[in-house]
């Protein structure tokens, strides 16, 4: 059987059992994985997978179970699990699956890698680390890849969608050290449809070098003071994830505890911010057409002008708080401003650069307190020296009330689109 | 573990033996430096959230690897199928991979240890296992507890997770392993609003070694918890923000066990020493104070079963204990075979993997601060102006020894005696500073296994300790 008949199987299956409605996501994948040390290349991993998720629905309650095996005796028997699952949860009327869509095929990326190309990428790129970076060395998980993989998303309402996807991925992890001396970890990633010709020059790659290397020689702030921060456009995303978990998603709008649960349409940030989740932007390698829970992505806009334009939820939390479900994915594009970062770092008096945050999640009223990593001190203007030991202190929905500037360059790491953003008013504590 | 093969179902089901004997058959494929995989992680996940069953679902994931080394040149490959077919293909391309690698440069080619040491392990439940009915009962009898003795709360939360890692291990040099390491976990949230309506929360995580039939017996055992986090609850909700700056606190057990694993763990995990961690400068020099020891335990420490027992590790190393700091002096990394030959020492048997498609890496298994001669309530009533931080949030540690840890309960130290609750902060510092600061360490020590230490990949990873008195950054407002 192939993978559409095997998926189909399985909810006609469920369905036989006893379900009202079944859902199966079928996915099968492969991976090859060039790992690359000081030392240069590494291993090479090849992983052949298939992952199997089965959803049933009887009178209102649910079971969900994941195998990685297709063979049809491994299926009914976890069918079988299934259902007696699906018997013993509590009946929820906002259990469901997705409503009946066309029937679609997507596709994104080559089938196949080239072994040959992905080794001379990562040769020329590690040439070149090491002639104009010598002190900066790897550290775990660094690591070239290609994911190819199919999916068969068919459900009894009777979706029945297909991707076939194939994307490059270089995770990379890495510090300066020189003599006794050692910076913090950083590390970075990048999504690609096919290779660039040269990793080095690619997005703001040169720069999280040569920012390392200049992490060598580090300050402690003396003082505590009340400034600004830069975001970097990797921050950027981090901080709309936390802001996702704890305003927009499933578990803070259940729950209850999001602080932004009535505050659709209405004022929530700044008026030069503007949020989207793009999921199939052309410029985004990683795109992603299905939602979990079987609808068909679109592109829509989160936050419009500081105006909060949408939940990100799921078709429970939509059913549980009387919400229409978001349709999207979490492939974040935040439109620029009109400054160049450059002149941003010139108006800025007193702040730093954040270039990671190191800090625990944020707490359900948006506060948070962590390290600033990979950072620099700015006074009237300039970046004056790398940090460490300094401390930051703010809240996610004051933050974004707070934004001074947005910056005219974006990076495209493939996944998301986001500019740099100065945010005032933020405690910084030195040591 | 769960297979179709009828083959394989005799080599999974069959015991020690089936699995020695169907392996073996595989032995003349071993060419030259291999390891052959076989494992199953599988895993139960009910989540109950305001009375909404909103999480109910097992999931499992097994399949066959091969790492394969060639002339210094490490190869791998892995299969969801378990057959002879997916067997002998893993070992085919996880040695033309090697070869590929080979072919394109001259790798270091080292001599790796080998070993021939063989053992079971298991610490399968003996009880009858309960259905997910009854484990969604379970959960429901804890639900009713909390919502009919505290109505005030804005939300409540109940997650019941179970972890269980089966494997088989054959190396090239007739090193055996089978092994069933369970993880069994329950973490109760509960949330209330402060004065102002802003919303505060708590949670408490109940973990341990073993199946749930075995952590836990029924849902009376955890009344007296949740009383315990609904009343620090209530005391955070009219808490106050910590005072930012360097500050005198005692880190309470779980802190310290935090600790031991991400500021000064990490750092002498052998490849983050090669990658330059700031560890590589100082051995057998003073990172502490010398009331300060720290090991990380492969099995058994005190003579009790640590709660991740690790005995061969994924390479097929005998698992030993690593003395990480003695003292105050910094004594030993953790290493894998690779990293043991750079360093020209043993391997510890810290090689370990996640999921049956993961390469061994560097891991800890078990890391402590050895408890020390103080008692906790000395140790408070000798702080005048400080904090004693209680529960950790995440944690994050840096090649620097640098680490924060989210806190998210605490209180105020005043004079020798605790006063107000403190919200959500965070603590930081550099380790090997900070441990020189460590003026007592309590003489009771606890152990913690719930979370997941990310590196590559996620691991299970027991960490313990003392109560121990330092000097530490704290986030203010």
């Amino acid at each position: 059987m192939g993978n559409r008949e095997i998926a189909l199987y399985c909810i006609d299956n469920i369905v036989k059992q006893g379900a009202d409605k079944s859902q199966c996501i079928l996915k099968s994948n492969k991976k090859y994985e060039l790992n690359f040390g000081n030392e240069g290349i590494a291993l090479l991993r090849t992983t052949i997978d298939a992952d199997i998720d089965l959803v049933a629905i009887k009178d209102d309650r649910k079971s969900t179970i994941a195998l990685n095996k297709l063979e049809e005796e491994a299926i009914n028997t976890k069918i079988k699990e299934l259902m007696e699952m699906c018997e013993s949860a509590e009946s929820d009327q906002c259990n469901d699956i997705a409503e009946e869509q066309p029937k679609e095929e997507f596709s994104s990326g080559a089938s196949e890698p080239d072994l040959d190309k992905m080794y001379e990428f990562t040769s020329v790129f590690l040439k070149k680390l090491k002639e104009e970076f010598p002190q900066v060395k790897f550290s775990d998980g660094t690591i070239l890849e290609f994911n190819s993989s199919e999916t068969n998303f068919l459900n009894s309402n009777g979706v029945d969608f297909k991707i076939v996807e194939g994307i490059y991925r270089v995770d990379i992890g890495f510090l300066a050290k020189e003599g006794k001396k050692s910076t913090s970890f950083t590390g970075f990633t990048y999504a690609f449809k096919e290779l660039p010709l040269d990793f080095m020059e690619y997005g703001d790659v040169r720069q999280r070098f040569k920012d390392i290397v200049s992490q060598l020689n580090c300050e402690r702030i003396k003082d505590k003071f009340v400034g600004d921060i830069i975001l970097t456009p990797e921050l950027v995303v981090e901080m709309l994830y936390y802001y996702n978990i704890n305003f927009l998603g499933d578990r803070s709008l259940i729950s209850g505890t999001s602080i932004l649960k009535d505050k659709l349409n209405e004022k929530v940030a700044n008026h030069n911010l503007t949020v989207k989740c793009m999921p199939l932007n052309d410029e985004i390698a990683n795109k992603s057409f299905v939602t979990k829970d079987g609808y068909k992505t679109e592109n829509i806009s989160i936050i419009e002008k500081g105006i909060l334009k949408s939940f990100i939820i799921g078709l429970y939390a939509a059913k549980k708080i009387g919400k229409p479900v978001t349709k999207t994915d979490f492939n974040i594009v935040v439109d620029n401003g009109d400054k160049s970062i450059e002149d941003i770092i010139k108006l800025t008096k007193k702040g730093i650069i954040l270039g990671r945050f190191s800090g625990d999640m944020p707490a359900s009223n948006g506060d948070f307190s962590g390290v600033a990593k990979n950072s620099f001190y700015i006074e009237n203007g300039e970046i004056k020296y790398a940090i460490t030991e300094t401390m930051i202190t703010s809240n996610l929905k004051d933050m974004f009330n707070n934004i001074e500037e947005i910056s005219i360059e974006t990076i495209n790491t493939g996944d998301s689109i986001t500019p740099w953003m100065k945010i005032k008013g933020v405690t910084i504590s030195g040591n | 573990m769960y297979n179709n093969n009828k083959s394989v179902k005799m080599l999974i089901l069959g015991g020690k033996f089936m699995i020695i004997s169907n392996f073996s058959k595989y032995s003349n494929l071993l060419k030259g430096y291999t390891e052959l995989r076989c494992q199953e992680n599988s895993s139960i996940g009910i989540v109950m959230t305001n009375g909404n069953l909103i999480q109910n679902i097992r999931s499992s994931s097994s399949g066959i690897s091969a790492r394969v080394n060639v002339n210094g040149a490490w190869g791998f490959a892995s299969n969801s199928n378990i057959n002879d077919e997916s067997i002998r293909q893993v070992l085919n391309i996880a040695r033309q991979n090697g070869e590929f690698l080979n072919s394109k440069s001259v790798s270091k080619h080292r001599e790796l240890v080998t070993s021939n040491y063989s053992i079971e392990k298991s610490f399968a439940t003996k009880k009858v296992r309960l259905t997910q009915k009854q484990l969604i009962e379970f959960t429901k009898e804890i639900d009713n507890y909390i919502i009919k003795k505290y109505s005030n709360l804005v939300s409540r939360s109940i997650r019941i997770n179970e972890l269980n890692m089966e494997k088989s291990l054959i190396t090239s040099s007739g090193a055996e392993l089978y092994s069933f390491l369970p993880r069994a976990n329950i973490m109760i949230e509960l949330v209330v609003n402060d004065n102002n309506g802003v919303p505060v929360e708590l949670y408490e995580i109940i973990s341990g070694l073993g199946q749930f039939e075995d952590k836990f017996a029924k849902p009376e055992d955890l009344y007296e918890k949740i009383d315990k986090t609904y009343e620090r609850l209530r005391a955070k909700a009219e808490g106050v923000y910590a005072n930012g700056g360097l500050k005198e606190c005692i880190l309470d057990t779980d802190l310290a066990g935090i600790l031991a694993h991400e500021a000064v763990g990490h750092t002498t995990e052998a490849d983050l020493v090669l990658a330059g961690s700031i560890a590589s400068e100082y051995m057998d020099k003073e990172v502490a104070s010398s009331l300060v020891t720290l090991v990380d335990y492969a099995n058994t420490a005190f003579g009790d079963t640590c709660l991740v027992p690790i005995y061969i590790d994924d390479e097929g190393t005998k698992a030993e204990d690593v003395t990480i700091i003695e003292k105050g002096i910094l004594k030993g990394y953790m290493h894998n075979k690779e990293s043991a030959n750079m360093f020209n020492v043993a391997p510890t048997g810290n090689a370990r993997a996640y999921e049956f498609s993961d390469e061994p890496i560097i891991r800890m298994r078990n890391t402590c601060i050895l408890p020390g001669t103080d008692k906790l309530e000395d140790m408070i009533a000798s702080v005048e102006d400080g904090y004693y931080l209680m529960n950790p949030g995440n944690g994050q540690a840096d090649a620097t020894s640098e680490f924060m840890f989210g806190v998210t309960m605490g209180y105020e130290i005043k004079n020798g005696k605790l006063g107000k609750a403190i919200k959500d902060t965070t603590i930081s510092g550099v380790a090997f500073d900070m441990l020189k600061t460590v003026t007592m360490v309590s003489d009771d020590l606890l152990w913690s296994n719930s979370g997941m230490c990310g590196k590559k990949q996620p691991i299970t990873v027991g960490m313990g300790g003392p109560a121990i008195k330092c000097s530490v950054n704290i986030g203010g407002r």
